[in-house]
């Protein structure tokens, strides 16, 4: 008997329900609606919290993608930075070996590269150490040149590594003459760097730029190696018979890295001391 | 004789550093130099004859490390061991000016004898001075220094029970 009522109710709720589709809209439509924005409410309310929560979850995960991927980026930023210290070396190293490799093509002879390792322990004496030596082919006496000019000659060598006369210490002298007019002097260490143009008679006109070369008449250093330019004239007093005359090195002195050693059979003419 | 190499490879170490490093470490004629307040310290603790072998052991390295007139290196350095040894009974050297006015003074004749030696007297004013005042100033430092490195050396003999060097 319970069955059959049970399956009354639910045949007549079956009509009602298909009755209601099949009718006018318009008796259902408020419940509906009533119901659905009940429910529209109630999403509404919990889905609040949950897209927040989702929100807060995505940007945790977003932040931490974020930190990963600027250290990665960092990573990346500093080993570029590296890179292109390294290229920008390897361009000015590349600048220096073309003109290093200029210098051998320009004077014909064989030529030994040598990277400067240390200095002289008093800083008025301009000599430097440079990582070539007897075991090289390099012997005292020889010429010293880097791309722009001339350095120096060697002084003294060991086996691995040679002792350089730079042109500007104090001790050094170099046959010179002015490249526009001919003529000759000799070019002596001034310490700091620089030189002078010494035995260049008041007569002689002399201007600032003018460049100086080697004459070759030292029988140490070939003819036409540049030296440097005048950098100063002054007459001196009427006493002196000779102008003075400054000369900046063509090469930076005291900047420099690598050299290039002209390895010739001849004799160191004067000796230092 | 332990001492006497500790102190050469002392020196050894700073010609390497200043020779090296080079011309960052020199301005105009004058350069960070920790060799005469090496031989300053040197002097203070160890007397003659064993101590003036160090100093001439050092001034023969440094004239490797320069073109220096062979001896004037060795000449200078023992100038200034025989000088401090010769006033060290007059002198108390404990704090840091005084450290500094006796390396000043010390410097003034390692200085004088390099340059006139070399033939660049000119250069003792002002560049001699100057140098004698930049190594009396950091004399302190450099006294730190090597007593830092001498005790940190000689405390395993301290502890096996060598006897402690006292010949001052």
């Amino acid at each position: 008997m319970t069955a059959y009522l049970v399956l009354a109710v639910v045949v007549f709720l079956i009509f009602v329900v298909v009755g209601l589709r099949l009718g006018s809209p318009a008796a259902v439509s408020p419940v509906k609606y009533f119901f659905v924005d009940l429910t529209g409410y109630l999403q509404k309310g919990l889905s609040g919290p949950s897209r927040w929560g989702k929100k807060l979850w995505q940007s945790y995960l977003a932040l931490q993608d974020v930190e990963l991927e600027n250290k990665a980026l960092r990573q990346e930023m500093i080993q570029l930075q590296k890179e292109i210290g390294r290229y920008r070396e390897a361009l000015i190293a590349n600048a220096r070996f073309k003109r290093l490799l200029g210098i051998k093509e320009k004077v014909g002879a064989t030529v030994i590269t040598a990277n400067v390792v240390g200095v002289d322990l008093a800083p008025w004496l301009a000599t430097i150490t440079v990582d070539q030596g007897r075991k090289d082919g390099i012997k005292p006496g020889m010429v010293v040149m880097s791309g722009a000019g001339v350095v120096g000659q060697t002084m003294e060598t060991s086996l691995h590594f040679s002792k350089i006369l730079l042109l500007s210490d104090y001790n050094s002298a170099v046959a010179a003459l002015i490249q526009r007019n001919r003529a000759r002097g000799i070019i002596k260490g001034a310490g700091k760097g620089q030189c002078y143009l010494a035995y260049v008679e008041k007569v002689v006109d002399v201007e600032v730029g003018d460049r100086i070369i080697t004459s070759g008449t030292d029988r140490i250093f070939p003819k036409g190696l540049l030296i440097g330019k005048v950098s100063s004239v002054t007459e001196s007093s009427i006493s002196d018979l000779f102008q003075e005359i400054t000369v900046t090195p063509a090469v930076d002195l005291k900047r420099v890295e690598e050299v290039v050693v002209l390895v010739t059979n001849q004799p160191f003419v004067e000796s230092r001391h | 004789m332990k001492r006497a190499l500790v102190v050469i490879f002392f020196g050894y170490v700073l010609l390497l550093i200043e020779t090296a490093l080079g011309f960052p470490f020199q301005l105009g004629q004058i350069r960070l130099d920790g060799l005469v307040p090496l031989v300053a310290w040197y002097g203070l603790q160890h007397s003659l004859p064993c101590g003036i072998l160090a100093v001439l052991g050092l001034g023969i390295l440094s004239e490797q490390m320069s073109a220096m007139p062979e001896g004037l290196y060795a000449l200078a350095y023992a100038g200034e061991y025989l000088m401090i040894r010769y006033i060290l009974n007059h002198i108390v050297c404990t704090a840091a000016w005084q450290q500094m006015v006796l390396v000043s003074f010390l410097s003034i004749e390692v200085v004088a004898v390099l340059l006139i030696g070399s033939g660049a007297a000119e250069l003792l004013w002002p560049w001699g001075f100057a140098q004698a005042l930049l190594n009396g100033v950091l004399a302190p430092f450099w006294f730190f220094v090597f007593n830092k490195a001498n005790s940190a050396i000689f405390s395993e003999d301290l502890r096996l029970g060598v006897k402690k060097h006292s010949e001052v």
